[in-house]
Order: structure tokens, then C-alpha cells, then sequence
């Protein structure tokens, strides 16, 4: 029924009343000389009812045979609106440009989203669909899916596949990554385990090799560990790559204060606007320089982002200089400083005692103190080999 | 020979129409007439109007006249193929064309 309404609007129509003769004639008449009616009335003797323009215009040899007298009451429809509003030059400027947008934008790709990527960030795959033609405003006639999705898998590492699905004015590319091969650990090599840092051992786990020291032993930098000589009951000798962990008691020494040299911090900044419509980018003044940072927002609900924003661009200098003047300011440095370092450590190993002094009475506060943790000290070294043939 | 006017059909004769038990509707001048509750009566194949006001509406359907009583009734269409006719329908009478 809709579409019966939308089409009589669009050919325009006329509401008429008849008075006087033989309504039901008019009527009969009216359908033989095929003049469309519909909504007919009878109201206190009057008839009313709609009919078509070109039925209007033929309705005059019926009303003569039937002696109805009839009058237009109305006249709806576009003709009738267009007739109205023909002075007005800007909106049908307006229709035509909407009409215009609406024809161009809707053969170009809107969105450009990425699924099933889980390692490998959109960031990298968007920036490789982007070179191979998939990107916001493209056009879709001229986006070979297919050829595009191999390229991705030889461009981007670690897909193992890729599709381009365009959906109307979307281009949705799904992925599946790779699963990385495991990491073969070699024992072939022959290699020594190493102390990397001084202490007192406290545990010490041989997987392969002879162990070299007990727990209990001081260690300083460079001792070996665990030795990838392993001797055998013959009495001979092979070589193999040492593996084991040894862990040791280290003690860490700290000192942290305020430095004298001036600290820097933002002095000039500059900031650019850009519109951004289906990938046409307007900048609405000068550059602001080098090294700048981009934000983009862009016109969206929870669930799709439009391709038309606002950018802002801004460059900033971190090259003023400034102190750090009151001993509160110096105190609270020193004391960030320490708790960076101090939660790096408890990351790293086991802390096992703190002895800290914290000195915020005088001009320069300090931090001062020793940490002992424990820690895997051993490091893998190689062991070089010459081949001498027979 | 008289030549057959155009739109005129040829019927087929009763008792083949028996034979092969065709429903009524298939058969030539017999009115099709549908109605929605009490608010819309569609009829297909009207040959005229004989009465309209604003409780009744009689149709001459082929075969039959259909009259129509009510309240507010409106001919919300009309032309060769289907008539609809909406409003508070409150009573179908329908009889036979006598010649």
C-alpha cells in the first residue's frame, strides 16, 4: 500500500466534491472513461473522492452526462509541491547535491575493519591493505579481493590466511595467524654456564653438564657454574651444552637523589586541525612543524566509524629548562626514582632484605641503601670448538 | 457468422465444469468477494454501482448484487479489476441478477 501512496504522491493527485445529479453514474462513468478514483465519500449529500491529475483533466465529459457538480478541494502531490517551491533554487540545488553525494559515495569503501587478528596488530595489516589499494574512499569496482588477499598473506608476516569481504561500503579483512614454530633448544653446542654477577649461591639445578660449585660457595663475575665438560666413566671426556639454573643471594646497593642539571620539559607547541572526508584530508591552517602526533576522531556509534572526522595534529619541544627548587619537590624525585627501581627488582627476583635510609631533612634528599635479593645468575657462554679431522 | 466482442470469455459447458470439479470461483461471472472483520470488503470483478450512500453500497457483481449496510462507508477503491470498501460494515446481502 505503500508504494500505491508513494506513487500517486509522486504523480500528484486532486481531491474533488460533487454535488447535485446522479453520483452513482458519475462513478460508473468514471470507471468505463478509466478515471482512477479512490477514498470516495458520501457526506450529507456531497460526494467526495481523489483522483489523478490526467483523471481531472478527463472528468469533464463524465460530469456532463451525470449532471454532478464537481470542484476541486485539494491538491496534493509533487507536481503540485514542485510548482510551489520552484523560486526556490537552493533546495532543488540541495537535492541534486545530496542526490550527487549520494550516487558517488555509495560505490566507495567507508570502513575498513580487521578481524580474527590476535598477535599481529590491525595497525600493520591496514597499513599493508592500504598499499595494495583497500582504503578508505577507494573505489569498489576497482578492488580485486582475491589478488588482494595473497598479496596480504606475502606482505604481512605470520598470516597463514586473508580474505577481503566488501560488504556494501565496508571492507572487512579477516585473518588467521600463523602459530610459530617452538623454539628448539639447542644442546648440541657445547657451552659453559656462567656467574653473571657476584654472590652467594644458594641453590644450584644441573639439567645437563657437571656442576662446577655447591650451594653455599661466594661467586664472582665470570666463575663457571655448570660446566659443559661432562667426564665419562672410561675415563674419557665429551663435550655437551650446559643447562641448569643457579641462583644466588646478590646484594644490590642504591643511591638515588635530585641531579643538579636543570631537568626539560614542554616549552613550544603548535597544534593543526584537519577535516577529514572519505579520505580527503583538508587542513584547516599552517603545519606545526616536525615530529608530530596525530589524533583522529572520527564520526561513529559503539559499533561503526564512520570515515569522517576531525584530526588534530600537534608538535611539541620538550626544550625548556627548569629545576626543581623546593627540597619537597627534591625529596619526592629521589623517592619516585627508587620505587621504580625497587618494583624493577621485585619483577626480577626474590627480595630477601632492604636496609634503606631516607634522608628528606637536608637541602638534597636522598635515598641510600642496599637491597639483597635472590636471583638466576648464570649465563650461557659458548664453548669453541676446532674440528681436527683424522 | 457473428464475430465474438473482445474480453468476452468463452464458458465452459456446466457439465464439463462438473467434471472436472472446478471451484466455484474459476467460473465466469461469479464474484469473488473477500472481507477483512467488519472494517474492509474487497470485491473483484464489479460491473457498477446501482446505489451509494453513506450506510449502504449496492454492487452489481455479475451474477449477484451485492449490498452493503453500515455505518461511514467509503470506497476506498474502485475500478474494473477490484472494489474495497471500508468503513463499520454491519450487514451483506447479496441476490440474485434477475433478467
Amino acid at each position: 500500500m505503500f508504494i500505491v501512496v508513494l506513487v500517486r504522491w509522486l504523480l500528484g493527485y486532486v481531491s474533488f466534491a460533487g454535488e447535485g445529479g446522479f453520483p452513482e453514474r458519475f462513478i460508473n462513468l468514471c470507471v468505463k472513461a478509466r478515471i482512477p478514483l479512490w477514498d470516495l465519500r458520501r457526506e450529507d449529500g456531497r460526494l467526495t473522492g481523489k483522483t489523478t491529475i490526467r483523471g481531472y483533466k478527463r472528468i469533464r465529459a463524465v460530469v456532463r452526462r451525470s449532471g454532478v457538480r464537481v470542484h476541486i478541494t485539494g491538491k496534493q502531490g509533487f507536481p503540485f509541491w514542485r510548482a510551489r517551491h520552484r523560486r526556490r533554487v537552493g533546495l532543488v540545488v540541495g537535492l541534486a547535491a545530496a542526490a550527487l553525494v549520494i550516487a558517488c559515495l555509495s560505490v566507495r569503501i567507508w570502513t575498513v575493519n580487521v578481524t580474527g587478528n590476535t598477535e599481529i596488530p590491525a595497525e600493520t595489516i591496514l597499513a599493508a591493505a592500504e598499499e595494495l589499494g583497500v582504503r578508505v574512499g577507494a573505489k569498489r569496482s576497482s578492488l580485486d579481493t582475491n589478488a588482494i588477499a595473497e598479496a596480504l598473506l606475502d606482505n604481512v608476516e605470520g598470516l597463514s590466511w586473508a580474505a577481503v569481504n566488501i560488504d556494501a561500503c565496508r571492507a572487512v579483512i579477516e585473518v588467521r595467524e600463523s602459530t610459530p614454530a617452538p623454539e628448539i633448544l639447542d644442546t648440541e653446542t657445547p657451552s659453559n654456564i656462567l656467574a653473571d654477577e657476584d654472590g652467594v649461591l644458594t641453590k644450584v639445578e644441573v639439567y645437563s653438564g657437571t656442576a662446577a660449585v655447591k650451594p653455599g660457595s661466594a661467586v664472582v663475575k665470570g666463575d663457571l657454574l655448570i660446566s659443559g665438560v661432562v667426564e665419562n666413566a672410561d675415563g674419557s671426556e665429551t663435550l655437551h651444552g650446559a643447562q641448569g639454573n643457579v641462583y644466588a643471594q646478590v646484594e644490590r646497593d642504591f643511591s638515588f637523589s635530585c641531579p643538579a642539571a636543570p631537568f626539560m620539559r614542554l616549552g613550544a607547541s603548535a597544534t593543526r586541525y584537519s577535516l577529514f572526508f572519505f579520505g580527503l584530508r583538508i587542513p584547516l591552517g599552517f603545519s606545526p612543524g616536525e615530529q608530530i602526533y596525530t589524533v583522529e576522531r572520527y564520526l561513529s556509534n559503539d559499533e561503526i566509524a564512520l570515515p569522517v572526522g576531525i584530526f588534530r595534529e600537534r608538535a611539541e619541544a620538550y626544550n625548556a629548562e627548569y629545576t626543581l627548587e623546593s627540597p619537597t619537590d627534591r625529596a619526592r624525585y629521589a623517592a619516585a626514582q627508587f620505587a621504580s627501581c625497587y618494583a624493577a627488582l621485585w619483577i626480577q627476583s626474590v627480595i630477601l632484605e632492604t636496609h634503606l635510609t631516607f634522608d628528606y631533612a637536608s637541602e638534597n634528599p636522598s635515598v641510600t641503601g642496599t637491597v639483597l635479593c635472590e636471583k638466576e645468575i648464570g649465563i650461557n657462554q659458548q664453548i669453541f670448538v676446532e674440528k681436527i679431522s683424522d | 457468422m457473428a464475430r465474438k466482442s473482445r474480453g468476452q470469455t468463452k464458458r465452459a459447458h456446466p457439465s464439463v465444469e462438473q467434471a472436472l470439479d472446478l471451484p466455484e470461483i474459476l467460473r465466469s461471472g461469479v464474484p469473488h468477494i473477500e472481507l477483512q472483520g467488519n472494517a474492509e470488503l474487497s470485491l473483484d470483478g464489479c460491473k457498477g454501482i446501482l446505489e451509494y450512500t453513506e450506510e449502504s453500497v449496492r454492487l452489481h457483481a455479475g451474477a449477484l448484487l451485492l449490498s452493503v449496510g453500515g455505518s461511514g462507508l467509503c470506497i476506498r477503491m474502485y475500478s474494473e479489476e477490484q472494489t474495497v470498501i471500508t468503513g463499520d460494515i454491519r450487514q451483506i446481502a447479496l441476490e440474485p441478477v434477475t433478467a
